[in-house]
């Protein structure tokens, strides 16, 4: 026995998700490096390692042999992974709570008495595409936000209650079970990324709901306990189930909703936040998050979604590694 | 980065709720090979300045 597991009682992680550290520990119950190694070097003279494979098995044999082995079953990855991948997250999300700024991908109109995206419906509609950049004046209601901001009999008003109401947000996170690239794909919500625990702190912190927009049964049945969830149909795409998701939640129309991608469950909660700000004073319909990128293989990788700016301050994106600047070196 | 402005996703999203379901109705864009669902709403954005 060593000095931590004397300390603590046995089975005392049963709970938690080290149990591939047991493995070669008889005691089945220390989780630090110094403690499994001491605990390693006892067992090696006394033990075989199959039997000191079953976690636990010095006390009570028969209970905590069946636990073991479903815990056994049940992890996929070892914990180390799992550190690993946080830690990477949250190194990443430190970066963007510094530098990620909300930019624009569309502005528009934001006045409820007229059409908000002219340019989507009459693409739909196989017309000419035009974003409202200023609506037409109108007397009374229905004025242009802008033009509220400039005076007018109801701006003070009309100013409050846009303020009001684009401060307001919701935040929807997408799980969606038959993704096409990773289907079956871990959950926002499972243990391994922290259950969305983090996400879920700052947000009720704000008194704000994250919500979970999923497909698939099992996984309400997992998030259902602790996130408000929104059943969607399957074939959606992602749009389509946030669409969905807002329409079941009963969103204002003036509200925003804010997605956070499912594989960024350990997010900054500042820069979700800051969209309260940004939302308020931007016309942005629909906005994005970004930050520069320091390293050269981040900027080659494929997999990383990137966005230039133009001149204007508007977002574009790729996958591919955008704008070769002749004479430049890559570092 | 020598020079590239380039900016990296942070894997958040803003979409007024009323731009969104005009959004979701919006057919595919031409330019939706890389799987990009964003591209759909640059495209119209730019079509939209392009006009």
């Amino acid at each position: 026995m060593t000095d931590a597991a004397e300390r603590r009682p046995v089975g005392a992680f049963a709970d938690r998700r080290c149990t591939h550290r047991r493995i070669g520990d008889p005691n089945g119950s220390s989780c630090t490096w110094r403690s499994r190694a001491s605990a390693r070097a006892a067992s090696v003279p006394e033990s075989s390692p199959l039997e000191a494979g079953e976690p636990s098995s010095a006390t009570t044999p028969g209970a905590d042999d069946r636990e073991g082995r479903g815990k056994m079953r049940s992890v996929a990855r070892p914990n180390w992974w799992f550190c690993r991948c946080r830690r990477i997250s949250m190194r990443r999300s430190a970066i963007a709570l510094q530098e990620a700024r909300w930019v624009p991908s569309i502005q528009g109109c934001l006045n409820p008495g007229l059409p908000l995206c002219r340019a989507s419906s009459s693409i739909a509609r196989g017309g000419r595409a035009r974003l409202p950049s200023r609506s037409p004046r109108l007397s009374g209601e229905g004025r242009h936000s802008g033009d509220a901001r400039r005076g007018g009999a109801q701006a003070p008003a009309l100013k409050k209650k846009w303020r009001e109401r684009s401060a307001q947000f919701t935040v929807i996170v997408p799980a969606r079970y038959a993704s096409t690239r990773f289907p079956g794909k871990r959950s926002p919500t499972s243990p391994a990324s922290d259950g969305g625990a983090r996400l879920r702190a700052s947000e009720a912190k704000r008194r704000r709901a994250v919500h979970v927009a999923t497909d698939d049964r099992h996984r309400r049945c997992r998030a259902q306990s602790r996130h408000s969830v929104v059943m969607t149909s399957s074939d959606h795409a992602s749009a389509r189930r946030l669409a969905e998701a807002a329409q079941l939640l009963d969103s204002p129309m003036g509200r925003s909703s804010v997605n956070v991608q499912g594989d960024e469950p350990l997010i900054a909660p500042a820069l979700i936040a800051r969209w309260r700000s940004y939302g308020c004073t931007s016309r942005s319909l629909h906005g994005t998050a970004c930050h520069a990128i320091h390293v050269a293989r981040t900027a080659a990788s494929p997999n990383v979604v990137r966005w230039v700016l133009d001149a204007q301050g508007y977002a574009s994106t790729s996958r591919a590694p955008r704008f070769h600047f002749r004479g430049s070196v890559a570092k | 980065m020598s020079g590239a402005p380039t900016y990296r996703h942070a894997g958040i999203y803003a979409y007024r709720v009323r731009f969104l379901r005009e959004y979701a109705a919006l057919p595919p864009a031409d330019r939706e090979g890389e799987a990009l669902e964003q591209l759909r709403a640059l495209w119209t954005a730019i079509a939209s300045r392009c006009s």
